[in-house]
């Protein structure tokens, strides 16, 4: 692990960063090449020109940044940070790189070897060109400005494919997640969803398209390497460790030192309310428990993105409403992107900041909860958000600069409806009704947009009451009534009209 | 090339390493086994070795006895071992929980005990022999088909027993509930519901236990002096042909491997595939019996246990007890027989422990990297490790031992003669059973906490050690005693492997009984079975282990 230390790095226009930076030094000869590489993707971030390095305490320093993360240093501020602290392993580190330096095909094995992916063709063009222009008298620090405190990436998903023996389960699959946000994807078992969030992961290797964090490519760079935090299903605690351990786990191997990790631990299982039990084995404690340890142990190293595997799907109902919370809670503080999978509407809905839905390997509709809910592109999406009726229905041709307003056909009735995509030249289109949007009304007198039918199921659910209907010569359909707005409670048997308000969506067959 | 390192470190790699090793070490002598069975003096192809076995009238009837041999025991084991695991499995009666103590009895003694033991008893200069004899009653000999039947299905019972009972006490009881409630009569519902569900259970470990008496050597050439069988037929031409045209002997080693062959295979294909898996349901409540039938039920069950368990006794009563030649004083004790081995003839004891931990050591950590390729990362690569891996089960000791001999007494690697091909042997032979123990602790360790590890940063190579090793702690311990305990007390390779100086424990005792001192070979005996104790105590109590969860 590199030196910490509290630095603000200005350039002209705009400070570039303030906070705690590792960096490494390669002292010896006058006019060694350093670099640090662990982060070094994230110094793409940084422009090429002047910048300043302010240390408290000492006096500001003048870098030339070069590219690629490279700083150029005076003589002085090496002997000044070599001072503060250079450890052995630090230098190891350092000649083991710089004897693999040189050749393009060291560069690559090092990109392989430090996650530097597609910055570090760059890096060591620069370096390369740093030490010819400047022969070897000058000293140089890279800098790595760690990811940790607010570094949160985008994850674009570029024409991904896997098949799994013959086996397509992502085809073509294109995806873009915002940074700093809560997304979810949500599909039932088998759409992909999982295979998705593994491939983030890099527990799979996709068989073809990129996925990148940021600007960075991360499609060939394994799992251990990606800086992702991620929650399973099962928890995936290790059962040998303490709570204490298991969330250290992430820390001890980054090489962070021992009282950082105390501290840093000691915060994160306080953070999940646990702060008593982090001498317990995960054996000893419940469900929701080792879930939140899961959570602990995954922010703790603060990553990239946060990767989360149907987290709740393994708790009972009240246990699970409860945890959403102490997720959303977290996450909202560490301001990390978060996938999140589930097949669980509700928990997409009640969550996500975003939600993608998946149908058998695809992207169905992305959008936000509302959207998804109130304008469904097709009967897949408005049925697996919520529930609706949907009905075959024949479309009259329309005039689409009259807004959305349309008529349709249905039980031989005309009815009044907006159109969600349905094709104003088209005939055939799928009404997509709500049972909470529908209502039932006695046979006379006659209601403008209805349907006659006649009930043929009466559940009563508490706050609400849910029938079965079967339209005259037409389809059965559900409808709920709330506790509050029951004109009129038919039975078996009865004669009904059903309404259905001329905001119902139709969409293209 | 990045990608072809991404895939192929470290697993496959790896797994490559592990299938080279073990194609050397088991294909290998195999092949040379077979090739070696169908080839003449001159080395030109030949079935005449096969040809000279048929016309070989002791060779039918050696085989004709072996299979008659397996048969029998099966029988008497399927005879004990069933209604012993339904009395403990569906009955409470006094002392019941004595049984426990039957799988650690199987495992510790040692079938060279077993057998000499009841020598001791019921041989020629026995025990009781001797009582019956002041008494007027003259037992049979117990050398020839009583001996091997007597000792065989008190060494191979258990295996039967212990098997029923882990089927018994999966079976759900619900199911019999059902069967009474739809109106047949309790027996009848026995008959119909629990019966056809166990017999496969029957079948697959009394097949388990046909192979193990068609291979066994150690109890059918201390006691089968006068019944021809294949293995000790077998040894004798390995014996003859030493030096020369190993062609008998392979062919010999061939029909063996063959039979057993035949019987694992229908193990596997055919009667495993009917096994049932049932939801564990209520396993039905064990019924408490009354003082007539608990008299009953304790005294078979206490008779049974007492039997098995006898020959550890006696060995060590034996072994402080005065002898003049192949005379045993008892009731009187005396230190002789202990320091004359120690003193004179320490060697085996050290060349055993030497060679057990060694192969321990080897086996285990071969075991482990196997078992881990094969559980979690499947592939056809792996797929083939896991039927090699197996392989050494068709293969009884002296087979084994005999191919490995034959392999490597000449080419470039000369092994014959070393303690590495002791080694080699004890480690090879134990593969399968080692690897099936830490596989089934595998197949329990979610790939999530792998994968939770490589999460946080930690590479594939590193998550395995600090992940995935800490859990399988236990089951390593105990694949490591197991193999151990099996190692020391190997008698059936040895025979063939050992050459002066390398002389093992139970080579050692074999020798010793031959040479008709019972008093030295108790002595070795007590000494060996201390050896097996003790890691096994210590362990128990040191890594609150379960030894025979996993069997």
């Amino acid at each position: 692990m590199a030196p910490r230390i509290q630095v603000d790095v200005v350039s002209a226009e705009e400070p570039i960063f303030s906070g705690e930076a590792e960096f490494a030094v390669f002292p010896g000869e006058a006019g060694e090449l350093g670099i640090f590489p662990r982060h070094a993707p994230l110094l793409t971030r940084v422009k090429p020109g002047t910048v300043r390095l302010k240390i408290p305490g000492r006096d500001e320093f003048e870098l030339v940044y070069v590219s690629g993360g490279i700083l150029e240093v005076q003589p002085t501020l090496v002997t000044l940070l070599a001072d503060t602290a250079i450890r052995a392993k630090d230098l190891d580190e350092a000649k083991a790189i710089k004897a693999r330096q040189g050749t393009e095909e060291a560069a690559r094995s090092r990109a392989e070897k430090f996650n530097i992916a597609s910055a570090e063709a760059e890096l060591a063009q620069a370096i390369r060109l740093h030490a010819k222009k400047k022969g070897r008298n000058t000293h140089l620090v890279v800098f790595c400005i760690a990811s940790e405190g607010g570094s949160v990436a985008s994850i674009s998903i570029e024409g991904i494919k896997k098949e799994f023996s013959g086996n397509v389960v992502l085809e073509d699959l294109s995806l873009h997640i915002p940074d700093g946000k809560f997304y979810t994807l949500l599909g039932p078992s088998g759409c992909g969803k999982t295979t998705l969030l593994r491939c983030i992961a890099g527990f799979y290797e996709a068989d073809a398209g990129r996925l990148l964090f940021d600007r960075d490519d991360m499609t060939h760079v394994p799992t251990h390497r990606r800086d992702i935090g991620m929650v399973f299903q099962d928890y995936a605690l290790f059962p040998d460790k303490t709570v204490f351990d298991n969330v250290a786990y992430g820390l001890r191997a980054r090489g962070v030192v021992k009282s950082e990790i105390r501290q840093r631990v000691d915060q994160a299982v306080k953070s999940v309310g646990l702060a008593d039990l982090a001498e317990r084995y995960p054996a000893q404690m419940s469900g929701g428990q080792r879930q939140r340890v899961a959570l602990a142990r995954a922010l703790v190293i603060r990553p990239r993105v946060l990767l989360m595997d149907e987290p709740l799907s393994n708790l009972d109902a009240k246990m699970r409403t409860q945890m959403r919370d102490v997720i959303l809670d977290l996450v909202q503080e560490a301001h990390i992107t978060t996938v999140f999978v589930t097949h669980d509407q509700e928990e997409a809905l009640a969550m996500s900041d975003q939600v993608a839905i998946m149908d058998r390997g695809k992207i169905a509709q992305t959008g936000t909860p509302e959207e998804l809910y109130g304008t469904p592109v097709n009967a897949y999406v408005a049925d697996f958000i919520g529930s609706a009726n949907t009905i075959p229905v024949d479309v009259e041709p329309f005039d689409r600069s009259a807004g959305g307003a349309m008529h349709y056909r249905l039980c031989g009735r005309r009815l009044e409806g907006v159109s969600g995509g349905a094709r104003a030249d088209e005939q055939g289109g799928v009404l997509v009704a709500r049972p909470e949007e529908l209502s039932l009304h006695l046979v006379e007198p006659a209601v403008e947009n209805a349907v006659p039918g006649s009930v043929l199921r009466r559940q009563y659910l508490g706050f609400k009451t849910s029938y079965r209907v079967r339209l005259q010569d037409g389809p059965e359909i559900r409808v709920d009534l709330s506790g509050g707005d029951r004109a009129i409670d038919p039975h078996p048997g009865d004669p009904v009209q059903v309404l259905f308000p001329p905001h119902s969506r139709v969409i293209g067959a | 090339m990045n990608l072809i390192k991404l895939r192929w470190w470290p697993w496959g790699v790896l797994t490559v390493i592990a299938l080279v090793i073990l194609a050397f070490f088991v294909l290998y002598p195999l092949g040379v086994l077979f090739s070696n069975s169908v080839r003449d003096e001159s080395g030109a192809l030949s079935l005449a070795g096969f040809a000279l076995l048929l016309d070989n009238s002791m060779f039918v009837e050696a085989v004709g006895n072996t299979l008659i041999l397996g048969v029998t025991v099966t029988a008497l084991s399927v005879a004990i071992g069933v209604p012993l695991a339904y009395m403990v499995a569906r009955y409470e009666f006094p002392l019941k929980n004595l049984v426990a103590i039957l799988p650690v009895v199987t495992i510790v003694i040692p079938e060279v005990i077993v057998g000499q033991s009841w020598l001791l008893i019921l041989g020629n200069n026995g025990l009781v022999t001797n009582f019956l004899e002041t008494l007027g009653v003259e037992l049979p000999s117990f050398y020839g088909w009583n001996g091997l039947v007597f000792s065989m299905t008190l060494v191979y019972y258990t295996y039967i027993y212990l098997g029923v009972l882990a089927a018994l006490r999966g079976f759900d009881g619900q199911l019999e509930e059902a069967g009474l409630s739809l109106g047949t009569p309790p027996l009848m519902t026995k008959l119909r519901v629990l019966v056809p569900l166990m017999l496969p259970a029957v079948a697959v470990n009394a097949l388990v236990v046909f192979s193990l008496v068609v291979g066994n050597f150690v109890l059918a050439t201390l006691l089968g002096s006068r019944v021809p069988l294949l293995s000790v037929m077998t040894y004798n031409e390995f014996i003859n042909e030493m030096g020369g045209s190993p062609l008998l002997q392979s062919a010999m080693s061939v029909v063996s491997i063959v039979i057993v062959g035949i019987v694992l295979f229908v193990q596997k294909k055919v009667v495993e595939r009917k096994l049932y898996t049932m939801t564990p349901g209520r396993a039905p409540q064990a019924e408490r019996v009354r003082s007539g039938a608990a008299v009953l039920f304790t005294g078979c069950v206490g008779f049974i246990i007492f039997l098995s368990i006898l020959p550890l006794v006696v060995v060590f009563i034996a072994a402080f007890t005065e002898t003049s030649g192949p005379v045993m004083r008892w009731g009187t004790w005396s230190f002789t027989n202990i320091l004359r081995i120690v003193r004179s003839a320490p060697e085996p004891i050290f060349n055993s422990l030497t060679f057990a931990s060694m192969a321990t050591l080897a086996g285990v950590v071969f075991a482990v990297l196997a078992s881990y390729l094969i559980i979690k990362k499947r592939s056809l690569l792996t797929q083939s490790l896991d039927y090699i891996v197996v392989m050494p089960l068709t293969i009884s000791g002296t087979v084994m031992g005999i191919a490995l001999v034959q392999t490597f007494n000449t080419g470039w690697l000369v092994l014959a003669g070393t303690s590495a091909i002791m080694v080699l042997c004890y480690a090879v032979r134990r593969l399968p059973f080692a690897v099936r123990n830490a596989s089934s602790t595998l197949f329990n360790i979610p790939d999530s906490i792998e994968e939770a590890s490589i999460s946080l940063g930690v590479s594939p190579l590193m998550s395995f050690f600090k992940v995935v090793l800490p859990v399988m702690k236990a089951s390593i311990v105990s694949a490591a005693i197991l193999m151990w305990v099996t190692t020391i007390a190997e008698l059936a390779a040895t025979v063939v492997v050992y050459t002066g100086g390398l002389e093992t424990m139970p080579i050692a005792i074999f020798r010793q009984i031959d040479g008709g001192r019972l008093g030295l070979a108790s002595a070795y005996g007590a000494v060996m079975i201390t050896v097996i104790l003790v890691p096994i105590l210590v362990s128990i109590k040191l890594f609150r282990i379960n030894l025979f969860s996993n069997r």
